[in-house]
């Protein structure tokens, strides 16, 4: 009985006192090297005999390529190579690996260019300042054509054509009905329509992307760095583009990245332009891009138009939606049609709306790739289903928390099966709503005198709304889009080994881009195997010669909590139950009656005979004869984590794209001055559900700085083309970053619903605070200039555009002149210029 | 042309071409990889270093100019037993660090404004790093680490920085 009592005493204590690093705001393991300048991005590490990559870009938005000299730079001392388009149709072989079809780029234009900074020629010279001289000692002869920059104009058969042997602009079309959409319309009480757009943005990661080669002309292996968010779609692609069988070309990634936001989703022209160069030379060639490149050629967020027409019953259900998605590609294809069905997964956002019709189109326009951007096509996503809720509410003169309160899925019905195939794992949205509404002081605004417009043309408004962050992509989805047909479902992997001294380390097939990766992973295996933190060692690099990896690995698609998580967790559990079986022995007992506490194995009935990790590590490396018969030594372990819902596409646009389903609510305050039309976030607030969360700190900093980029987005932020596909906004003087100056509060707030698909029951964080901001700052900004009944349906909120909104507004409030009392603007201008 | 000056307390001498810019100099020649580059264009202060006691933007500055300067990188500024500055602690206990591109010179930025300011207000602190732009936090717990360190100064108003 003692004994009993014993026991249950021991097991108590160690329930107790059991590890958990696990959902505490631990400090980060990478702050002390990223605090004193030691950290390592790719361009810090310089090889032996390092060269300098320059590249030459079209200042044409179309043109036809009809002559590149390069005998001039070539003769410069310091140059070493230079590639030409010849030089790469003859070298290499395209390098567009997301599109199936329809047209395959090289990594410098070839016979045409399609966007002003297209790159046509690259050098490599001995030092940086050489390299960029001898871009003006290239000759290139261009044939300039007439250009489109509109993509509803080059939809028209008329337009100019980007690909020629397409015969169109539009490079993807493809039109899915889910449920009944005639008869949702039919029985409709109210039915209704209207467009939206929503423009060219960017992140700007504050490193741009560097790429180094380096051939190694002994080994014939290509080594390269560079900061890609994507290396496992890229290695077989960077393959097959230089010709080069995968065991003798090596892709790594450094520990430390400089955000990456989608931006660095690309980047493989330029990694194959600095191994072109380096297998030209025997050298390593870096390749540094500068700002203005990086604004004017890596990429765009996606910009679309969308019309949408909405069927609702007259209590405000939504019951049918069509949508025509107009996307706009730019004039490089990588990326094509993929914000279009990323955008069709999560299209009834976190309302019930069976019937949908989804008719997308991708067109290529004469100006920057479209790009991965704090999600693909998410916030069009979110854009499209809050503003019809908007506008909704106002048709049926119901409040807009009201509308969605009667749309929204509820709790009991998760999981939830979406009409494109999304299985929702679960959440509690209304209370997500209800909490948002709360902390934010909704109620109180509405009623409240601040509300009243005017003081001083200052005018208050409110937006609520809410949204989904997809989590973790099942490549299957691609091929909704006709693209990447040869993938599907998702995993990532990881390493974990116990060393001979019983310090841990562990390595994923992924990196972080400012997440703080290594310190999530060092709490959950210092939790699974009861050590310290500081036991654990996490690489963060990535490399495909030594990492554990896949096609998903890399850092994108909010997956790291759900894949690399789960790898992470396998491994070390295989690694702990060879420890258990080696205590066992050693203890004389079962493995199953051994626990660890502290770092130290035991059986609670036998507390005092101890053994510490690091005493099992020395059987399992140093004293091979003490393991029980038959047990391989080492105590290492690798697992690949696939996602186990994941499954095939049917074809007819319904597939489970994404596997988890974080949710939030979103709330701002704004303040728009009316003289000026200048408007200002005054407050924001977010209510998250991420599911279960490793470090809520890291998770806070992920919703802060979301909200910020997008509310920048929504009223500074705008890639300005002239009439030429020039862009006007490439430098940081002309492209406005919010400066601390500019930011506004943030309070935030989590209510997490465990996802039961996931082995922590984390859902993810990462670009899912960032999707409603723009829906939910246009819809406050309306709410401030409903005194002048302003819509809101396109972004930016410049001030231009407010300004002009409220001039052209159909009422006329107290003090502020209408339309058509206002001089116009041309005759104003005429004036100015006299004067 | 010659250039010769003080680098975290260490003298460095070497050729360079007139138009070298003061950050490759150091990045390139001297290995003082701390300090980044971000824009080109002195918009967003991840080249930021001291250069005779005041912040510059080294790629607003020739390599030529710093000659005979004293100069502080971020490889300086740790304590002399290696622990971290208090700044330093105090950007990583409030998260104000996450891809940590723009960490070095947001921290020389806020060791100046404390040099001068012991005791900087909101509006102080937010002057003094609109310089520097961070793509990551939204500045939210960079403000309130920069906050934190000026709180924690001894009572007696000593500048941590002249400890």
């Amino acid at each position: 009985m003692v004994r009993v009592w014993r026991i249950v005493e021991t097991m108590a204590t160690i329930l107790k006192s059991k590890k958990r690093n696990v959902g505490k705001s631990v400090v980060r393991i990478e702050d002390r090297r990223l605090t004193t300048g030691r950290g390592s991005f790719v361009d810090d590490v310089k090889r032996q005999g390092t060269t300098y990559c320059a590249i030459l870009r079209s200042p044409y938005a179309h043109a036809r390529i009809l002559k590149v000299d390069a005998t001039a730079a070539l003769a410069h001392p310091n140059v070493l190579a230079v590639i030409t388009g010849e030089d790469v149709r003859r070298l290499s072989e395209p390098v567009s690996p997301y599109l199936g079809a329809p047209v395959l780029h090289y990594c410098l234009g070839v016979d045409k260019v399609r966007f002003v900074g297209e790159p046509v020629a690259a050098v490599a010279a001995t030092d940086r300042y050489s390299a960029v001289d001898a871009l003006e000692l290239i000759d290139v002869e261009y044939e300039p054509l007439p250009t489109v920059l509109n993509p509803l104009e080059a939809m028209e058969e008329t337009s100019p054509k980007l690909f020629e042997e397409l015969g169109t602009n539009v490079v993807w079309h493809k039109r899915f009905e889910f449920g009944n959409v005639d008869d949702a319309f039919e029985r409709a009480d109210i039915k209704f329509s209207h467009e939206l757009k929503l423009h060219r943005y960017t992140s700007t990661p504050l490193e741009t992307f560097v790429s180094t080669s380096w051939f190694n002309t002994g080994t014939r292996i290509l080594d390269v760095w560079s900061n890609t968010q994507q290396a496992g779609i890229m290695f077989k692609y960077l393959c097959r583009a230089l010709r080069l069988p995968g065991h003798r070309v090596r892709m790594r990634v450094p520990a430390d990245v400089g955000g990456g936001f989608g931006l660095k989703c690309g980047g493989l022209p330029y990694i194959t332009i600095t191994s072109l160069l380096s297998m030209k030379t025997g050298r390593p060639v870096t390749w540094v891009e500068t700002r203005s490149e990086h604004l004017t050629a890596q990429g765009h967020s996606a910009a679309g138009v969308f019309y949408i027409e909405a069927a609702a019953t007259r209590e405000g259900e939504l019951i049918g939606l069509k949508i025509k998605d107009v996307e706009e590609e730019g004039g490089y294809l990588t990326w094509a049609s993929i914000h279009n069905v990323g955008k069709l997964a999560g299209i009834n956002g976190n309302y019930r709306v069976k019937n949908i019709v989804y008719d997308g189109y991708a067109v290529a326009t004469n100006k920057a790739p479209a790009v991965p951007n704090r999600g693909i096509g998410k916030k069009g996503m979110n854009f499209i289903i809050e503003r019809t809720m908007d506008r909704l509410a106002d048709e049926l003169s119901l409040s807009r928390v009201e509308i969605r309160r009667r749309n929204l899925i509820s709790k009991s019905s998760f999981p939830y099966e979406t009409p494109s195939g999304q299985v929702y794992d679960n959440s509690d949205y209304e209370r997500l709503l209800d909490r948002v509404l709360e902390i934010s002081d909704f109620a109180s605004f509405r009623e409240s005198a601040l509300r009243k417009a005017g003081k001083e043309g200052r005018y208050l408004g409110m937006g609520v709304t809410l949204g989904i962050e997809p989590g973790t992509v099942n490549f299957s989805y691609h091929s909704t889009g006709d693209a990447m047909p040869l993938r599907s479902g998702a995993a990532e992997g990881a390493r974990v080994k116990v060393e001979s001294t019983g310090k841990v380390t562990v390595m994923v097939g992924s990196v972080s881009n400012g997440q703080g990766h290594e310190t999530a992973i060092a709490q959950v295996v210092s939790d699974e195997l009861q050590v310290d933190m500081s036991d654990v060692t996490v690489i963060g690099e990535f490399d495909t010669f030594t990492s554990p990896w896949t096609v998903s690995s890399g850092v994108y698609g909010n997956k790291f909590s759900a894949l690399d998580i789960g790898a992470v967790i396998m491994a070390t559990r295989k690694v702990k139950e060879k420890m258990l079986l080696i205590a066992a022995s050693k203890l004389r007992t079962k493995s199953e009656n051994i626990v660890i506490e502290d770092g130290n194995f035991f059986a609670p009935s036998a507390p005092d005979a101890k053994m510490t990790i690091g005493d099992v590590a020395d059987i399992a490396y140093n004293n091979l004869l003490f393991l029980p018969h038959g047990l391989e030594p080492g105590l290492e372990a690798v697992h690949y984590y696939s996602f186990p819902e994941a499954d095939i596409s049917s074809g007819k646009g319904k597939v489970r794209s994404f596997l988890t389903f974080a949710s939030s609510a979103h709330a701002a305050l704004v303040e728009v001055d009316a003289e000026t039309g200048k408007v200002t976030v005054v407050k924001y607030f977010v209510v998250d559900d991420s599911g279960n969360i490793i470090n809520p700190m890291i998770v806070e900093g992920q919703i802060h700085g979301n909200v910020a980029a997008e509310a920048s987005a929504a009223i500074l932020e705008e890639m300005v083309y002239d009439d030429g596909g020039q862009l006007l906004s490439s430098t940081f003087v002309d492209y406005l970053k919010p400066t601390v100056k500019e930011m506004f509060d943030i309070q935030s707030e989590f209510i997490p619903t465990p996802s039961p698909f996931t082995i922590l029951g984390t859902k993810s964080v990462g670009d899912g605070p960032a999707i409603p901001v723009l829906a939910t700052i246009a819809s406050a900004v309306e709410d401030a200039l409903s005194p002048f009944g302003v819509k809101i349906d396109s972004m930016p909120l410049t001030p231009e555009k407010i300004r002009n909104a409220i001039l052209g507004a159909k009422r006329n409030v107290a003090g502020i002149p209408r339309e058509d009392s206002e001089p116009d603007v041309a005759a104003r201008r005429a004036d100015l210029k006299q004067t | 042309m010659k250039v010769k000056c003080r680098i975290n307390g260490e003298n460095y001498e070497t050729e360079v071409e007139p138009r070298l810019l003061l950050v490759h100099l150091l990045r390139d020649n001297f290995n003082l990889t701390g300090t980044h580059i971000g824009c080109d264009t002195g918009h967003c202060g991840a080249c930021t270093v001291l250069m005779d006691g005041k912040t510059v933007k080294s790629c607003m500055v020739l390599a030529v100019q710093a000659n005979k300067a004293e100069i502080m990188t971020i490889e300086g500024f740790s304590e002399r037993d290696g622990e971290l500055h208090p700044i330093q602690r105090a950007f990583a206990e409030n998260h104000a660090v996450q891809c940590g591109y723009c960490t070095p010179g947001m921290v020389l930025s806020t060791h100046f404004l404390l040099m001068r300011n012991s005791n900087p207000s909101d509006s102080d602190i937010r002057n003094a790093i609109e310089g520097n732009l961070c793509m990551c936090t939204g500045y939210v717990n960079i403000v309130k680490a920069i906050k934190s360190v000026a709180a924690s100064r001894e009572p007696d108003g000593q500048s941590l920085e002249n400890r």
